[in-house]
């Protein structure tokens, strides 16, 4: 019961944040993308089952109140999810360095899958493709992850007992 | 992780992926009045109070950053800003030199125009003298332009500046007139009243008249009087600046502010006709 709750106060307080607070918090137009960087914390302590799951409900969220494609942000944030969840048990790090460098791959591979999305569908409302957004995008995402990281262990490590980047 | 896990979270990706890849098919086939649309639309209003609140909430955050990002979009600016003003000085500064040059041609023009009695060449101011001990400065033409030793030379505005001392086939040696071995024969052009100039050194001259009585006044042109014959009569040298009491040889020091600007000569004229007819007067102590 405990683990649904964590589940569903970190989907909907990511959320919160990320339709509410990311774009005020946006430098040179780049907001960070917390609804990503809490499923590849949470999923690299859950796994891949759970994290795709954070990431589809993260994206599906996340799509629901956008003016893109619905469904992209779901498809790329299960994907996400799912391989951020595959580093469980494989990662060992006392510090949030490890996690801060895989928040900044996941999130630069997120990205580029909605771009292909997008390019294989043919949106015509599609952005046009600036890499320096993703980089500085993923970095800010990397940089959230100090402070997220160790509230994501808070909450998952009460029912784990195997802790990980430990 | 146990195989049966791994096989059931692939069936679940495998789903999540159907799933997602429906609705962006489902999105994408219908029609702005679809139904999955419409839903983004809802929700999307329902979520913008929420917004709205947080923005009033978090606005103080938003200017620190906005104050943050725009300290280095400024810093860029000023960088930039400094930059071009450098450039603009550099060409304000460069048009400044044409048309200083413009103007210093033009008065040479002017001044050749009006003595077409005598010929001219003109010369570029080349090197000044690298000690502190004489007034001279080296100008671009030698003999080989037909510059001979005496010959007087002037400014682009025809003040008396000095004399070549020294040819070279390509250069010439010129000694100014505040330069303590220079003399030329001068007179007060007011009264007509005859007499030597010679250098002080210091950008100093001071003019001895023959009548030791004859009157003098500050502003009193001074110009050349054609004695000793290295000189055409007539030319410029200085306004008398300053008349002191008679001195223990009984001559009156009588100093003259040279016309021409000799700290800052680019451009001279060097009166190759009438040729020098001697060499110059004597400097007496």
């Amino acid at each position: 019961m405990h683990r649904r709750l964590a589940f569903l106060a970190m989907l909907v307080a990511s959320f919160l944040v990320q339709t509410t607070l990311a774009p005020e918090l946006s430098i040179a137009g780049v907001k960070p993308d917390f609804i990503l960087v809490v499923t590849v914390c949470f999923a690299v302590f859950e796994g891949p089952g759970r994290g795709a799951a954070f990431g589809f409900w993260g994206g599906f969220l996340e799509d629901m109140v956008s003016n893109a494609v619905m469904g992209v942000s779901s498809l790329t944030k299960v994907v996400v999810g799912y391989l951020a969840g595959e580093l469980k048990n494989r990662m060992v790090s006392s510090t949030v360095l490890l996690p801060v460098l895989v928040v900044f791959l996941f999130s630069v591979l997120n990205e580029l899958l909605k771009f292909l999305v997008w390019v294989a569908i043919g949106w015509d409302g599609r952005p046009a493709f600036r890499f320096s957004v993703i980089a500085g995008m993923a970095l800010y995402d990397a940089l959230i992850t100090v402070v997220v990281y160790p509230l994501v262990r808070r909450l998952v490590e009460h029912e784990e007992e195997v802790t990980l980047f430990k | 992780m146990r195989d049966s896990e791994r096989r059931r979270d692939r069936r679940f990706l495998v789903i999540l992926l159907i799933v997602s890849l429906l609705m962006v098919t489902v999105y994408s086939r219908e029609g702005d009045k679809g139904l999955i649309h419409r839903l983004q639309r809802f929700s999307m209003d329902a979520v913008s109070p929420l917004q709205r609140g947080v923005v009033k909430l978090v606005r103080p955050l938003r200017e620190g950053l906005d104050r943050l990002t725009g300290l280095a979009g400024a810093s860029r600016e000023r960088d930039r800003l400094k930059e071009e003003n450098e450039r603009l000085r550099d060409q304000l500064l460069e048009m400044e030199r044409l048309r200083r040059r413009n103007e210093e041609l033009q008065s040479m023009v002017e001044y050749v125009e009006s003595h077409r009695e005598w010929e001219f060449l003109a010369a570029d101011v080349i090197g000044s003298n690298a000690d502190n001990w004489k007034d001279t400065r080296q100008i671009g033409v030698g003999y080989a332009d037909g510059v001979e030793r005496f010959m007087a030379v002037l400014d682009e505005r025809g003040n008396l500046v000095g004399r070549v001392t020294e040819c070279t086939a390509h250069t010439s040696l010129v000694l100014l007139i505040t330069d303590k071995q220079c003399s030329f024969g001068a007179k007060l052009e007011r009264n007509g009243e005859a007499g030597l100039i010679k250098g002080e050194g210091e950008g100093v001259i001071r003019l001895e008249l023959i009548n030791q009585d004859a009157e003098v006044n500050r502003d009193d042109l001074v110009v050349t009087s054609g004695m000793g014959g290295t000189c055409p009569p007539g030319i410029t040298i200085g306004t008398v600046r300053e008349i002191s009491e008679l001195r223990t040889d009984l001559s009156r020091g009588i100093i003259v502010s040279p016309l021409a600007a000799l700290s800052r000569l680019e451009r001279v004229l060097v009166i190759v006709s009438p040729r020098p007819a001697g060499a110059p007067l004597p400097v007496g102590e």
